[in-house]
């Protein structure tokens, strides 16, 4: 247990990389849209997305910067694997109150008084306090895991591992698409998530989620460094 | 004595490719050890294994009697300070030596401390931003600190000048006389670190060609010159290792004592015997090109 | 590297000749104590085990000796017995082959003689 809380505190140490730069990132973002608020009209902005792509972004970079450091100074693969979950769910549990906090200044402050709405978006602020936590810890946790699992994908089977993904999720995608299209499937997949709330929709996220967990934690067993 | 280290039958193929070729040794505690050889002779990838950071394609390995692979008892008492050793980006040199602290249970601050002023390391610095010089000095620290019950430094002292060489292998007897651990030096420039070294391996080609006490090595070698002919007669019998013909002459080291009847038949034909260094002998051992990359390298 | 060793001979027997050294030449006079392995160590950056490979040589020759808890000691006597040693080997190493060498250039006994008083004077 000790070792885990030598690689939490170990990620920790990078204040700028997981203190810093995600508020920043997300503030910059924000007072952009603040600017354009100023015009006058409501405005309902995807800005709140730079925080989450924010995650995965670090999840793609600690895996490279993290592991070979760590795994040369003695710890387990396990630990580290432990360690660097815990990391993401302790900053997950914060942003998402933190972001839950902002959530409720916009709505208290009528948007910033200029509409904005950035923190607290229709569809995902639906439901209670729990929910809405729920469902903003999934994605920052969604988003980390995604990135860590290419992290993962490159460190175990290199860059011709990451081409194979890459072109088998174009085609997936791709087929995926045409099949919709010729079926004329679109209202039916718009229906299916009208009906689902946004924590019925987080829960599935998780889901995948502990998909990615695994699927890292099997490639990091056998990753060499 | 205990063992540090057990390795049997070893063997790391890379496809058709043997790195590591059916190596076994071991090494005892409280040693100081040479693991020698080559650039590229598998040096890297053995201590790789050892510190369960590579996966061996066979063979049995024992750290402190356990497996290493995944074994916290094993890991926390190895320091491995590497060539290419990974720091985060963002790290400075102070949050590499706090991390240490969490690592390395034996970690000794005020060690880490004295270490820092020795080779003037700034504390606020960028790791990613050192010179090489500095960004060895980094591991040495770590390695000397953490007094791992095994310490092991491969090619630790890339960039650093003799002054600050010295210092290391200062430190490093000065600390080991006061807490004796097994310490593996693992290095490509024999004839700084010989004297340091009780016992020697050579790995040449990912095969140990050379297990044995250091001061047993010296002297095992020698040179003997003269008349083509007459060198060619005296070698009969005898393990050559390398030959070099000049004109009509020649000059041959040969492995092995010779007896006092070997020297007097040497005398009676003419020939000079000369002893060859210990890194004479293992640069003859492993083709004679190791000198060539010691030159470059400093 | 302070004071260098030389890479072609064992190194402890290195140690027990300079230590011998310096009992003959009265750096290390009888009844002192003999620096420690590890000051041996650190002055001549060697292995602590060859030092000690080295300094047991001389006790098993009873040159030194250990008082308990406190270190090795220069034994009463040895200077002469060290001398001795030395003498036969200088006889050995250098008396023989240069008669030797004398001979296949064919100085006779008393040019010899005459060379070593010239050779003598000469420092």
């Amino acid at each position: 247990m000790n070792r885990v809380a030598g690689i939490i505190r170990t990620h920790l140490t990078d204040r700028w990389s997981w203190l810093f730069l995600p508020w920043i990132v997300l503030l910059s973002s924000f007072v952009c849209n603040l600017i354009i608020a100023t015009a006058g009209d409501e405005i309902y902005t995807g800005g709140l997305a730079s925080i989450f792509i924010y995650m995965m972004v670090i999840g793609i970079v600690s895996v490279g910067q993290t592991f070979p450091f760590l795994i040369g100074f003695g710890a387990r693969r396990k630990d580290y694997f432990l360690g660097t979950t815990a990391t993401i769910g302790i900053i997950g549990i914060a942003s998402s109150f933190i972001l839950l906090l902002m959530g409720y200044i916009e709505t208290r402050s009528e948007g910033w008084g200029l509409k904005l709405h950035f923190f607290d978006l229709p569809y995902i602020s639906d439901g209670n306090v729990l929910a809405r936590v729920w469902v903003l810890f999934n994605f920052m946790l969604h988003f980390f895991f995604l990135g860590f699992v290419i992290s993962c994908i490159h460190r175990k089977f290199g860059r011709n591992g990451l081409y194979i993904l890459f072109i088998l999720s174009g085609i997936i995608i791709t087929v995926s698409l045409y099949l919709i299209n010729s079926y004329g499937s679109w209202d039916a997949i718009f229906d299916w998530f009208a009906d689902i709330s946004a924590a019925q929709l987080a829960s599935g996220m998780f889901v995948v989620t502990l998909v990615y967990v695994i699927l890292s934690y099997l490639m990091l067993r056998r990753a060499t460094v | 004595m205990s063992l540090a280290v057990e390795i049997n039958g070893l063997s790391k193929s890379y496809g058709k490719v043997k790195a590591v070729d059916n190596v076994s040794f071991s090494l005892e505690e409280g040693k100081i050890y040479g693991l020698l050889g080559r650039n590229g002779a598998g040096k890297t990838t053995v201590m790789h294994m050892i510190t369960a950071q590579l996966f061996a394609t066979s063979g049995q390995l024992k750290v402190f009697g356990e497996e290493p692979y995944e074994n916290d008892k094993v890991l926390s008492q190895i320091c491995f300070i590497k060539e290419s050793q990974k720091y985060p980006d963002n790290f400075r040199v102070a949050d590499v030596l706090d991390v240490s602290r969490l690592f390395f249970p034996n970690w000794d601050r005020e060690f880490a401390d004295s270490l820092v002023q020795d080779f003037k390391l700034p504390l606020k610095r960028r790791v990613k931003k050192l010179s090489r010089g500095m960004l060895s000095s980094v591991g040495i620290i770590v390695g000397l600190a953490s007094r791992a019950p095994l310490t092991i430094f491969d090619e630790p002292y890339l960039g650093l000048d003799a002054v600050a060489r010295s210092l290391f292998y200062d430190r490093l007897l000065a600390d080991y006389a006061e807490y004796p651990r097994t310490i593996v030096l693992s290095t490509h420039l024999i004839d700084e670190v010989s004297q340091l070294l009780e016992h020697v391996l050579v790995i040449d080609n990912g095969k140990l060609i050379l297990n044995e006490e250091s001061d047993a090595l010296r002297g095992r070698a020698c040179s003997v010159a003269g008349f083509a002919s007459q060198v060619e007669n005296f070698l009969e019998g005898k393990t050559v290792i390398h030959r070099e013909p000049f004109a009509g002459l020649a000059s041959a080291t040969i492995l092995g004592h010779l007896s006092a009847q070997d020297r007097k038949r040497a005398s009676d034909l003419g020939l000079e015997i000369t002893p060859v260094s210990l890194q004479q002998m293992i640069i003859y051992l492993t083709n004679g090109k190791i000198d060539g990359e010691a030159a470059i390298a400093r | 590297m302070t004071i260098s060793m030389d890479d072609s001979r064992p190194i402890f027997l290195q140690i027990a000749e300079r230590i011998e050294n310096d009992i003959i030449e009265g750096r290390l006079p009888e009844e002192s104590q003999v620096p420690s392995t590890n000051q041996f160590a650190s002055f001549y950056q060697i292995n602590p085990a060859t030092v000690m490979k080295g300094v047991n040589l001389l006790v098993d020759q009873e040159i030194l000796y250990k008082k308990r808890g406190i270190g090795m000691f220069v034994a009463t006597g040895v200077r002469a017995k060290i001398m001795d040693k030395r003498k036969e080997q200088f006889y050995e190493q250098y008396i023989v082959s240069m008669v030797k060498e004398a001979e296949k250039l064919g100085i006779t006994a008393d040019q010899l003689t005459e060379m070593i008083k010239r050779g003598d004077k000469g420092q």
